[in-house]
């Protein structure tokens, strides 16, 4: 009982967010709202016993990458666009109709899965999920590695002004 | 009773959410705002196949998404700044050069 009041107001306040950041007109209230999204989907994450995945979700989605988002906006100041770049081209008549279908198929297909009882329940804490990521998936994570370094240059690359002066 | 349906159809519904934002906005930071939406969503369903089934294999997956997507955040938005300095704007609209 507990749990679904759990899961509803979760599940709540992450579709809700969700929505405001997409129908939300400001730059910087939408970016906010995403926040509170990231904020909902921790604590999903914690009720199905993924306490690595919710800590690095609340760690890096919310403090690193949001944050970067908050200061593009701000240096960009979008604030001026208003309700004109609100409004794509043709694509946003279609989009809602579209959208609907496509839950509609989506949540047709999702309902007929059925699950074969877990074998043993594993909970994802850091050192059950570091175990695995340093045993069987060592070379993925090193891989990784190199991708990082590649947007660290490419980030840097595209932001300078100018390589002459 | 929490089934794994609800978290399925939870992802399924946000994921939907990304794909309408992406199709009626026309700046391109909120389009990047969506596609993060769509990548959480995913990450759910990971998250929960991987609950349910009784292996860590989806939280590893989960894992790499996240450091994929802070890495095209980086890049992405450091195109959208470049193209603010040259256009003044961030709207999609304005990208034709491939057009033609």
């Amino acid at each position: 009982m507990f749990e679904t009041i759990l899961f509803y107001s979760f599940a709540g306040l992450a579709v809700g967010t969700a929505l405001c950041v997409v129908f939300c007109r400001h730059p910087v209230y939408s970016v906010l709202y995403l926040m509170l999204t990231m904020f909902a989907l921790a604590g999903i994450y914690c009720m199905l016993q993924a306490y690595f995945i919710a800590a690095i979700q609340l760690v890096v989605y919310a403090g690193a990458i949001l944050v970067l988002f908050l200061f593009v906006v701000m240096l960009l100041n979008l604030d001026h666009e208003g309700d004109e770049s609100f409004r794509a081209g043709p694509s946003r008549w279609f989009a809602i109709p579209f959208g609907l279908a496509f839950l509609c198929e989506l949540v047709h297909i999702l309902k007929e899965i059925t699950y074969a009882k877990a074998p043993s329940l594993q909970e994802g804490t850091t050192e059950a999920v570091g175990r695995v990521l340093f045993t069987k998936h060592y070379i993925p994570f090193e891989v990784i590695s190199f991708l990082l370094l590649a947007a660290i240059l490419g980030a840097t690359v595209l932001s300078k002004r100018s390589w002459r002066s | 009773m929490i089934t794994p349906q609800h978290y399925l159809i939870l992802s399924a519904i946000l994921f939907t959410i990304g794909v309408i934002g992406v199709m009626i906005r026309r700046n391109a930071l909120m389009i990047l705002l969506a596609l993060e939406i769509m990548l959480n969503a995913v990450n759910l369903s990971f998250v929960s196949f991987s609950r349910f089934l009784g292996n860590l294999e989806g939280q590893i997956f989960v894992f790499f998404i996240i450091t994929v997507a802070a890495a095209e955040v980086g890049v992405g938005l450091a195109i959208l700044i470049v193209m603010f300095r040259n256009m003044k704007s961030v709207d999609t609209n304005l990208i034709k050069a491939l057009k033609w």
